[in-house]
């Protein structure tokens, strides 16, 4: 069997793999539902991801150990995971393919020829992972000046560094002696000067580019809910994204600039592929020309995946493996082994000092000064509602790869790709939309902790989540806190009666309660008593729409009777009232004023009770902004923002 | 894409090719052995691990009798209350609270050995045949269709629903396939033999209304607030077609003739308070009063012990007809040749037994 067909059958294999994972991303126990399938392998097996949440957590998680499997495939064999396991690589190749078919010779060579803004790729993965490094620079930082050891290890190999400088000639050692000695000093020096608190912070923003959640969130938010129909749901009802536009239009993007340059994300953006090309770029196992036989003929070119330049200078950190230059070669020039290219062979990446600085500076800078807004601490955003088990903000957007599975696995659809309102650090990152969806987040529901690759949302269990058996000293986990917006809410802005919050609030006992109130009914003009037959109270005035006050909220009292309780009325006729009782027949004369009374259950949330399930935002009737809100205060993944002592 | 110069593969790639395609199998092999350790994620929605008391679901007995009906319990039996119904149905409680709820039992039931199906049963004590009734009739389905081997019972896609005695029933499967159909079947008939059988699924008020024109499976009964007026209480509707026109009907029993007097009465007054007239031409039922209400039609009368009439008819002639059909009927029960009341009154007799 050809190594190329075999090489095809592994895309399509992953690439299926992946969809069906995707699929199958639904909470369920049926075969095509959620069952026990591992949904998030691929990006386990992304060492981006790993690699990301190692620099900002000084932790790794333990499925993304999946990923370290990808790097010793590539120390050994090359970027095998690009051009033979990447469900998103798979994808560029086949649109690349497609779109370049008709094309002649010429211009399929011209587009696979190598271009310096090839680099483009490592300065972005430079720029993004630096930005995850800012706590693990604090830290070498701080170790600078706290540890004694550090402090003594750093004065000699200052001091041997040094003497050094002054004995060795060669000016090469010199230089790179000296640039120790400064770099030395910085460290120290700069240590000295702050406790990096500032200066340096770390958020994980590997996600917005690295292929795998980015194909993972966009199949998951954009694709699929436009496929859910009625003979094939996958998941139930509808999804709604707001703010999937954006996510929609860089897939669409990335997916049809492949047909002005095949591979194009893979060859300019992708910073898994850099990071790859860098694990890869002295491959044991590399393809490369023979010796001799070579006619130049450019066949190798014409279909070459990667842009590596596979007839001259063969520029193996870029070659993706996909083996066409091997199967293409009329001459059976190309190889894949042991020994160098004989044309010569470039490891790669050029990139400039001063390209790999400027990328590092900025990455580093970037994430302190966006939190200079201060919006993980006093200027921190209420509405940033994020789903049980979150960690404290600042952890969360260390580990947070927007990769939009805890979304696509919520059954109830409330987790929703955050835009600016978490910050820009925080886009697409999930926070709860309880206006949208089918209810609000679930008691009983532990998903997307379970399905977050990262640990960004921690997988609980069921027992912490209600705050039972070992975790009942310190309760059910909250996820915020409602607020009654008595400006919007019917009974208390608008005399009408409405008990819906509390009625569907699920915690026992309720953390909606209400309390009574009779408030007088704003009527066109004065109810006078006429005359009272049994329960009947006969009256002059306006006409009373009985639709409205029959309904059982609506009660009376008469002026002259101030002591006795309102009255609950029964009906409502022509010019008559009829009254449950009748207690007014020995204190009311006629011409009494009658005075029609709603009785209101006014609501108060109780936040020791309240877990900001977001239940009652949902089903409040007032559909705008809702008159019942959840905000996140006093949520258990943030002691400082709590409400009860 | 086919190679420039045809070449054949050599052993070493045909090796390789065949040591990938080992690994691509392994690994869909893996995969779907995986899918069999249920995610902690599923694990938490059943209903066992939300409830405290769950330990083995056969600790206790089962809600319903399975003999011979190949299944087991997957859940241990919860129950509910009038204060803990909403924790069971959030926000549909009011209703079932409104016709006189008494108490809700659940429990899942699985085929033997199966993790992935099952049935949850729903079983409500309405406390009357009447109440379980109007709970059954007022929440039937858009998609029912009538179960040919259980009276008072229909299905959906995948659940049944049926009403016996003071029970209201509710089978949800967790698919529409035969075999779990079937065997929702079974318990539902059993359900049915150990509570009553056949009395048990009289439909309250069952021969209150004309045959002709009577569309199958439409009877309602409101226990309360019918309509939108409080006083029209434990009134039975039925759908109607006449000259392609669909209609309801109602029947009210009352206490005696001259309390259903008084109701027709102060139902026209009422009407009449929110703004309907009287319609040109009456139709020709003694003492009926036909009126217009916005754009549909009122027709209210009364015949012996009943409160009768046509409810909303967008045709003033199909409406006349059933009307005169209605009250025909209705003398062929208060009359001389009337059948005895506990054959007609069910409502009124399942009241009296409260
Ligand atoms: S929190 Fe959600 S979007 Fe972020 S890494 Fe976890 S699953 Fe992906």
């Amino acid at each position: 069997m050809r190594i190329i067909t075999t090489r095809r059958i592994s895309q399509t294999f992953f690439f299926l793999l992946f969809l069906w994972f995707c699929a199958v991303s639904t909470l369920g126990e049926q075969v095509w539902q959620l069952r026990g399938w591992p949904v998030g392998w691929l990006l386990e097996l992304d060492p981006l991801v790993g690699l990301g949440t190692l620099l900002a957590t000084g932790t790794l998680y333990a499925g993304l150990l999946w990923g370290l499997l990808t790097v010793v495939l590539t120390i050994f064999l090359g970027r095998v995971f690009c051009g033979w396991i990447c469900p998103f690589g798979a994808l560029h190749q086949a649109v690349g393919w497609l779109a370049g078919r008709k094309r002649s010779a010429a211009v399929q060579i011209a587009a696979n020829r190598y271009r310096p803004a090839q680099r483009i790729k490592y300065v972005i993965l430079i720029f993004l992972l630096s930005g995850a490094a800012g706590d693990f620079l604090a830290w070498l930082l701080d170790l600078s000046v706290e540890s004694s050891i550090a402090v003594a290890g750093i004065a000699a190999a200052s001091l041997a560094c040094g003497i050094a400088a002054v004995r060795v000639r060669k000016a090469f050692w010199r230089r790179w002696t000296t640039v120790l000695v400064l770099l030395i000093i910085g460290w120290v020096g700069l240590g000295f000067l702050t406790d990096g608190s500032r200066l340096l912070a770390a958020s994980l923003q590997t996600g917005l580019l690295d292929p795998l959640p980015l194909f993972y969130r966009s199949v998951n938010l954009t694709l699929l809910p436009l496929l859910d129909g009625r003979m094939a749901a996958f998941s139930s009802p509808g999804r709604l994204y707001p703010g999937s536009v954006a996510i929609g239009l860089l897939f669409w993007t990335v997916v049809l600039l492949n047909l002005v340059i095949p591979r194009f994300y893979c060859r300019f953006i992708c910073p898994l592929g850099a990071l790859l090309e860098i694990l890869g770029r002295n491959a044991l196992y590399r393809m490369g020309q023979k010796p001799d036989g070579c006619t130049a003929c450019g066949a190798c070119d014409r279909h070459c995946e990667g842009a590596c330049d596979p007839s001259t200078t063969l520029r193996s950190a870029e070659c993706v493996l996909c083996m066409n230059c091997l199967d293409r070669c009329p001459h059976d020039v190309m190889g894949y082994g042991l020994h160098p290219s004989a044309a010569g062979e470039m490891a790669g990446p050029d990139l400039s000092k001063r390209e790999f600085t400027a990328a590092l500076v900025s990455g580093v800078a970037a994430v302190p000064l966006l939190r200079l807004s201060g919006g993980v601490d006093a200027n921190w955003n209420p509405a940033v509602i994020r789903p049980p088990g979150a960690l404290d903000e600042a952890n969360f957007l260390r580990r947070c790869i927007k990769c939009g599975q805890c979304m696509r696995v919520c059954p109830t659809n409330v987790i929703h790709p955050a835009g600016l309102q978490a910050g820009i650090e925080g886009i697409w990152t999930p926070v709860l939309n309880f206006r949208v969806g089918t209810s609000g987040c679930q008691r009983g529901c532990i998903a997307c902790g379970q399905l977050c690759p990262t640990a960004a949302i921690r997988p609980i269990p069921l027992d912490e989540r209600l705050g039972r058996g070992e975790f009942a000293d310190r309760g059910p986990i909250r996820i915020g806190t409602a607020f009654v917006d008595r400006g919007r809410c019917l009974p208390w802005a608008m005399d009408r009666p409405c008990i819906v919050c509390q009625e569907n609030c699920p915690v026992s006992p309720k953390a909606i309660f209400t309390r009574e109130e009779f408030r007088p009914v704003r009527l066109s003009g004065d109810l006078r008593l006429r005359e009272m037959v049994e329960d009947r109270l006969l009256f002059d005035g306006p006409a009373l729409p009985a639709e409205r006050f029959a309904t059982g909220d609506y009660f009376v009292t008469l002026e002259e009777s101030p002591d006795i309780a309102p009255v609950r009325i029964k009906d409502i006729g022509s010019g008559g009232i009829s009254l449950a009782e009748n207690p007014f027949v020995e204190t009311a004369s006629p011409g009494a004023r009658i005075t029609v009374r709603v009785k209101l259950q006014l609501p108060f949330v109780d936040p020791s009770a309240c877990i900001g399930c977001g239940i009652c935002e949902h089903e409040c009737p007032v559909k705008g902004r809702r008159a019942i809100r959840v905000s996140a205060e006093n949520a258990s993944r943030d002691r400082q923002h709590r409400l009860l002592l | 894409m086919k190679p420039a110069v045809p070449k054949k593969p050599g052993k070493i790639e045909t090796r390789l090719s065949m040591a990938v395609l080992a690994v691509l199998v392994a690994i869909g092999v893996g995969v779907a052995l995986r899918q069999f350790r249920i995610s902690p994620a599923v694990l938490a929605l059943r209903p066992e691990s939300l409830h405290e008391e769950a330990g083995s679901p056969a600790d206790r007995a089962p809600i319903i009798d399975l003999k011979e009906s190949g299944m087991v319990p997957f859940s241990p039996p919860e129950r509910f209350t009038p204060d803990t119904l909403y924790e069971k149905i959030d926000g549909r409680a009011d209703l079932y609270l409104a016709a006189g709820f008494v108490s809700l039992a659940t429990q899942r039931f699985a085929p033997d050995h199966a993790h992935d199906r099952w049935v949850e049963v729903f079983v409500y004590d309405m406390g009357t045949q009447q109440n379980a009734f109007s709970v059954f009739s007022m929440q039937r389905r858009e998609t029912a269709r009538t179960d040919r081997q259980l009276p008072n019972a229909y299905r959906t896609e995948n659940a049944l629903f049926m009403a016996r005695g003071q029970y209201y029933l509710e089978w949800i499967g967790t698919d529409g396939t035969p075999p779990l159909q079937e065997q929702i079947g079974i318990l539902a008939r059993r359900f049915s033999d150990t509570h009553g059988g056949a009395d048990a699924a009289v439909v309250p008020g069952g021969r209150l209304f004309p045959e002709a024109g009577l569309s199958a499976d439409s009877r309602q009964l409101i226990t309360a607030n019918a309509f939108g007026y409080e006083q029209l209480d434990n009134i039975h509707t039925a759908g109607y077609l006449i000259h392609g026109v669909r209609l309801t009907a109602f029947v009210s029993e009352r206490k005696n003739a001259s309390a259903a007097a008084a109701l027709a009465d102060s139902y026209r007054q009422t009407l009449i308070a929110y703004g309907a007239d009287a319609a040109a031409a009456p139709p020709a039922v003694d003492g009926a009063a036909m009126l217009q209400v916005f754009d549909t039609m009122e027709i209210v009368f009364s015949r012996g012990n009943y409160l009768a009439g046509v409810h909303e008819a967008t045709d003033p002639t199909a409406a006349t007809i059933l009307a005169q059909r209605l009250a025909e009927h209705l003398e062929g029960l208060t009359g001389p040749h009337a059948p005895p009341p506990q054959e007609i009154g069910e409502a009124e007799e399942n009241k009296e037994q409260q």
